[in-house]
């Protein structure tokens, strides 16, 4: 189960993009949003890695994730959440 | 894993560079590219200026423009060098050996052991790396490494990722014996799981694509992201490891070198790091990134501006294309 991952992704995701929350739905991705580009895609790497304390980078695929679900299930699965 | 421990009884002499003429500023990015936010870019890359070799010019034309730059300060001469290590990932031929095209063109005594190796962005620590362990080992009493990259030929004009950040330059270093350890300990490592996220494909022997009359891609490709994640997995662990095998803290380092990769590397490793912002030497802005020419241009240019001090200890990081890091210290003890 992702859900308890969603929220504390979206509100990250959301900062990096520099966004209100509400437009960064469960559903968002580099699809759906524009500013998730690929430099958009990198804020969001460094801000989780900010985030969870460095702890990130311990994440295999971490990096490809390119979804809000994506990301919460990587997080959740390596244990930060 | 791969590591290489020790001090070696070696010292960095001396360092020159060389840039082409031609510089390319962001404004010149955006008539290419009308859709691309320049600022955004900037804020990612930290970069104002890069440098194009011109059509013809090699890497090793570069180096030999270092090179004898460096002759002709004075702070070294020809007739002392012994051994010549060239790294690049631009070689003016799959065969022969450039270094042995530089060994003449530079007009060095046929009794210089020279070769190539083909390293990015770790290059110059792998460099002195290999000229320490050389002089240590007896077999030359002072080196010139030429680390010179032209990667800008291989970047499509329209790569958002690439274009921004690399540019094209020339370094030789030249590292000789000396009394005391001067160089090392160093920590270096591989993981070549990530080589296909900094490529040039289609660049060697190994082809691929190109079927039903396509023409094969043989543009650099760097999958910004992962590489990133990459930088933050290995880098900080890298420097750790290597302050811990020479039983020092970060707080005896002076000046921390990193490989001047982008802004938000740099940025992120010295967050990670904890490190104070007047330790880090950032050199980013009007050379952009050099691959391995990095680390030496930016001590030559903290030389020049008087940021660098007689004894210093600085920590020297490199890392990047392969994937490849390595770190080292190194005391500063220049001939001038």
């Amino acid at each position: 189960m992702i859900s308890g991952a969603l929220s504390p992704v979206q509100e990250v995701v959301a900062d990096a993009l520099r966004l209100p929350k509400e437009k960064v739905t469960e559903e968002a991705s580099m699809e759906t949003l524009p500013e998730w580009d690929s430099f958009g895609h990198l804020n969001i790497l460094v801000a989780l890695h900010k985030r969870f304390d460095g702890k990130t980078k311990e994440i295999p695929g971490l990096a490809k994730a390119t979804s809000v679900k994506r990301l919460a299930e990587l997080i959740r699965e390596g244990g930060l959440l | 894993m791969a590591q290489a421990a020790g001090r070696f009884h070696a010292r960095i002499s001396a360092i020159e560079y060389a840039l082409p003429q031609r510089s390319e500023e962001n404004s010149a990015l955006q008539a290419d590219n009308p859709d691309w936010d320049l600022g955004k870019i900037y804020r990612k890359t930290g970069v104002s200026r890069r440098y194009v070799a011109a059509p013809g010019q090699t890497a090793a034309d570069l180096c030999v423009e270092a090179a004898e730059k460096l002759f002709a300060s004075g702070a070294a001469r020809r007739e002392e060098i012994s051994a010549l290590l060239f790294c690049t990932q631009s070689p003016d031929y799959a065969l022969p050996t450039t270094a042995c095209v530089l060994q003449d063109r530079l007009g060095l005594s046929t009794r210089t052991l020279a070769f190539d190796f083909n390293l990015g962005c770790s290059g110059f620590v792998y460099g002195l790396a290999i000229a320490g362990s050389l002089i240590e080992g007896g077999l030359c009493d002072c080196a010139l490494l030429l680390c010179g990259e032209t990667y800008t030929k291989y970047i499509s004009p329209n790569d958002r990722t690439c274009r921004p950040i690399f540019s094209d330059a020339g370094s030789a270093t030249v590292i000789e014996r000396s009394a005391r350890p001067l160089i090392g300990p160093f920590d270096l490592g591989t993981d070549g799981s990530g080589f296909c996220n900094l490529m040039v494909p289609n660049s060697g022997a190994r082809q691929q694509g190109g079927g039903n009359g396509q023409v094969k891609d043989a543009h650099l490709k760097m999958d910004g992201p992962s590489v990133f994640m990459f930088t933050l997995s290995a880098v900080p662990q890298n420097v750790q490891d290597l302050l811990k095998k020479a039983g020092a803290s970060q707080e005896a380092v002076d000046l921390f070198v990193f490989h001047q990769a982008s802004r938000v590397v740099l940025d992120s490793i010295a967050e990670n790091l904890k490190l104070p912002p007047e330790k880090i030497i950032r050199d980013l802005d009007q050379v952009g990134n050099t691959v391995s020419a990095t680390i030496p241009i930016a001590l030559r240019r903290a030389q020049e501006q008087g940021k660098l001090k007689m004894g210093q200890r600085l920590l020297l990081c490199g890392f990047g294309v392969g994937y490849s890091w390595g770190s080292c210290l190194v005391e500063w003890e220049p001939r001038t």
